[in-house]
């Protein structure tokens, strides 16, 4: 990259950067023509899409460095750094802070469907909150959010202590990472066979199979409430065990041997070296652990939605959500669900980002 | 108390970490291990302390056998090269971790608290946490929580080896100090030859697991028992010359650097042989060897290198293709290609078996 421009090679280096700005504008303006108006086939416009999302990027950085080696030195070297992160900054800002604000906005109208905003108030809330759906919605979420992290690493804190000690410990824990590999969506479509209950015919459910085998009544475990909420619970568990168990055993390998020495000569049990060592050792990696799994609890979605979407009282808060927002075309209460969400999950966000730098 | 190890062996899969070792430490002892990192002095007291079981083998706590005696059971304490404090505990909960774990009234755990405490004079530091305490503050903490239980048997894995310098040399003698205060019986890892020397009744010297030596530090410096020991005992360490050793004239005789140096034996030196010549292995100390004008000199060689050691210069020779180490007296100089002549004290010379490394003197 041209660090400084010599007076001769000046004016076609501004030639250049003037050029290659203006053929950026032409492909950006084209593709964008093209891929919302074209009827060119997918593959096509997807292949656009990569060539000019990736190259794009490419071109814009290469313009703007150029254009700020045209200043003088010291502007220069202040305003480099900003020529690399202000993409990445925008494409924040397009993505993230300007549906954040919009969907703050909007919560306080009435927005239909082919509508627009009208009435503002705070009508939505009001309604959100007196909707006895959300009502249970609510409790469904602090129910998951006070059994998932609590299981997932206990459970994982537990196995990452116990496969420390046996020989085929990489085995054991590839196994209970394995989930981590599927979807939320797939690891819910395997659940649902676990679940299943046939109406006639066998019971191919894997629960209510053994229930027959064992001469009891197939049981319609997702209709069961309340027991239905925990049914999905478990699944997300099973999915975020491995997770916390990775992180967990990562931070228990770095207790010291000594250490462990030093508290069985002082004549700790296991049991105490458990609770007074090793957990106040790791209790860092714990809490990060922890927040991290709350942050993804608060948001649950998927399970719900492809388990039972919120039927038989396991409504939550961002299925609710979706429901409102893209089924019954309700924008302006799907907003408001969606930033009571994000008023929940933001002090666990800057919590876990201020641990974060400190470390 | 006795601690006594007998024919202990400690095998990980396949790999022999402790082979055959037996020794007995006297009550109020302190027996130092020295080895080179890797010899099995820490497995050894690992196994001692119950962290380790023995594969075969016994260890005896006055003649009691306490292989299968958990570590708490076995009355212990122990100091670590890493202090291995909790943490999360203050200064006080660390010293009276053991008595918490025991249930001991707490008017008891502060007055023990502070009796070691004023013995370690780290009374002041009780509310820190290790994390605000210097290496030397975390090592009497760590101290003071060994001594708490009233241990009757003290052990320490390298404590001083994580210390600078000067820290370790006051601290060696401060835990020697309190070692013979408490008449506590002792057993002492370290790879540092001066620590072991300076403060253990006995040293054992371990080597690839076995025990090559047990004795007391004078000994193993004067009557080395193999070249391992000779050249691992005492800094800088000792020559090892390949030499001959002959009657000549009835005058027991060795001859060096192919036969451009002999030299009389004194009858207390005369190496155990069967034969009346062989070849052995010639051992002299560098400070045992003194510059000497050439008319008079034992030996005459070119110097290959001069390290300044402050007080005294290290002086390295090439006699005959050999590398030979003296310390030159403060005073004298003595430049790099100079040829200087050299007297070899004769009645502090070494003989080994150049192919057992055993010492043909001392059995």
């Amino acid at each position: 990259m041209s660090d400084r421009v010599s007076e001769q090679g000046k004016f076609s280096h501004i030639l250049m950067t003037v050029l290659g700005a203006v053929a950026l504008v032409a492909v950006f303006s084209w593709s964008f023509l093209f891929m919302r108006d074209g009827s060119a086939p997918r593959p096509v416009i997807a292949l656009v899409a990569l060539l000019v999302g990736v190259g794009g990027i490419w071109g814009l950085f290469l313009v703007a460095d150029r254009l700020v080696a045209l200043l003088p030195g010291r502007t220069r070297d202040l305003l480099r750094p900003y020529v690399f992160i202000t993409p990445a900054f925008l494409i924040l800002l397009v993505y993230i802070i300007y549906p954040t604000v919009r969907t703050i906005y909007i919560s306080f109208f009435d927005f239909q469907r082919g509508g627009s905003p009208v009435n503002f108030g705070f009508q939505n809330y009001l309604r959100a909150f007196t909707d006895p759906a959300l009502q249970i919605a609510l409790r469904n979420n602090a129910l998951w959010l006070i059994f998932v992290p609590l299981f997932a690493v206990s459970l994982g804190l537990i196995i990452a202590v116990l496969v420390d000690r046996i020989r085929w410990e990489r085995f054991a824990k590839s196994l209970i990472f394995l989930p981590m590999a599927i979807s939320f969506v797939g690891a819910s479509v395997i659940w649902r066979f676990i679940y299943y209950r046939a109406s006639f015919g066998a019971q191919i459910g894997l629960l209510n199979a053994i229930r027959v085998a064992l001469g009891a009544e197939p049981l319609g475990w997702l209709r069961l409430e309340p027991w239905n909420n925990f049914f999905l619970i478990i699944i997300m568990i099973w999915l975020q065990t491995g997770f916390a168990m990775v992180i967990l055993s990562s931070a228990v390998k770095g207790v010291p041997s000594s250490l462990l020495e030093a508290a069985r000569i002082d004549g700790a049990g296991e049991f105490r070296i458990f609770f007074q060592v090793i957990i106040p050792f790791v209790s860092g990696t714990i809490l990060t652990v922890t927040t991290t799994i709350v942050i993804l609890v608060l948001k649950v979605f998927d399970v719900v939605y492809v388990m039972t979407s919120g039927r038989f009282s396991t409504e939550v808060v961002a299925n609710m959500m979706y429901n409102q927002m893209f089924i019954q075309g309700a924008y302006g209460r799907g907003a408001a669900l969606a930033v009571i969400i994000f008023i929940g999950v933001t002090p666990v966000m800057i919590y876990n980002i201020r641990r974060m730098n400190q470390v | 108390m006795k601690m006594e190890l007998v024919n202990l062996n400690k095998t990980f899969r396949d790999a022999v970490a402790v082979r055959d070792v037996s020794l007995e430490v006297g009550h109020g002892e302190l027996a130092a291990f020295l080895g080179p990192s890797g010899c099995g002095k820490t497995t050894t007291l690992l196994n001692i302390a119950g962290v380790y079981k023995p594969t075969s083998g016994d260890i005896l706590f006055d003649g009691v056998r306490v292989n299968e005696l958990q570590p708490k059971e076995r009355d212990i304490g122990m100091v670590f090269q890493s202090y291995a404090l909790y943490p999360h505990m203050s200064a006080y909960e660390n010293i009276v971790f053991s008595l918490v774990l025991k249930k001991r009234p707490k008017d008891e755990m502060q007055r023990e608290a502070k009796r070691v405490a004023d013995m370690l004079g780290i009374g002041h530091l009780l509310d820190r946490s290790p994390s605000q305490l210097s290496g030397g503050q975390q090592q009497r903490v760590a101290l003071a929580r060994a001594l708490i239980k009233r241990p009757k048997l003290l052990l320490f894995d390298e404590p001083l080896s994580n210390l600078d310098a000067r820290l370790r040399m006051s601290m060696r003698e401060e835990i020697k100090r309190l070692q013979v205060e408490l008449g506590i019986t002792s057993v002492y890892v370290t790879h540092d030859q001066v620590e072991a020397m300076s403060m253990a009744d006995k040293v054992a010297v371990m080597q690839d697991g076995n025990l090559l030596a047990y004795v007391p530090p004078g000994e193993l410096h004067e009557h080395p028992r193999t070249i391992f020991i000779a050249q691992f005992i005492g800094s800088p360490s000792m020559n090892i010359l390949d030499a001959e050793f002959v009657m000549k004239e009835g005058k027991p005789t060795v001859i060096l650097a192919g036969g451009k140096v002999e030299l009389e034996v004194p009858q207390d030196r005369i190496p155990k042989l069967s034969g009346e010549s062989r070849a052995v292995k010639f051992g002299i100390r560098p400070e045992h060897v003194f510059l000497e004008p050439q008319a008079t000199s034992d030996a005459y060689a070119a110097v290959t290198f001069v390290e300044s050691m402050g007080r005294e210069n290290l002086v390295v020779c090439d006699v005959d293709g050999q590398r030979l180490q003296f310390l030159s007296a403060p005073g004298e100089t003595v430049h790099l290609g100079d040829h200087v002549g050299m007297k070899i004290d004769m009645k502090r010379v070494q003989f080994f078996d150049p192919e057992s490394g055993l010492s043909l003197l001392w059995t």
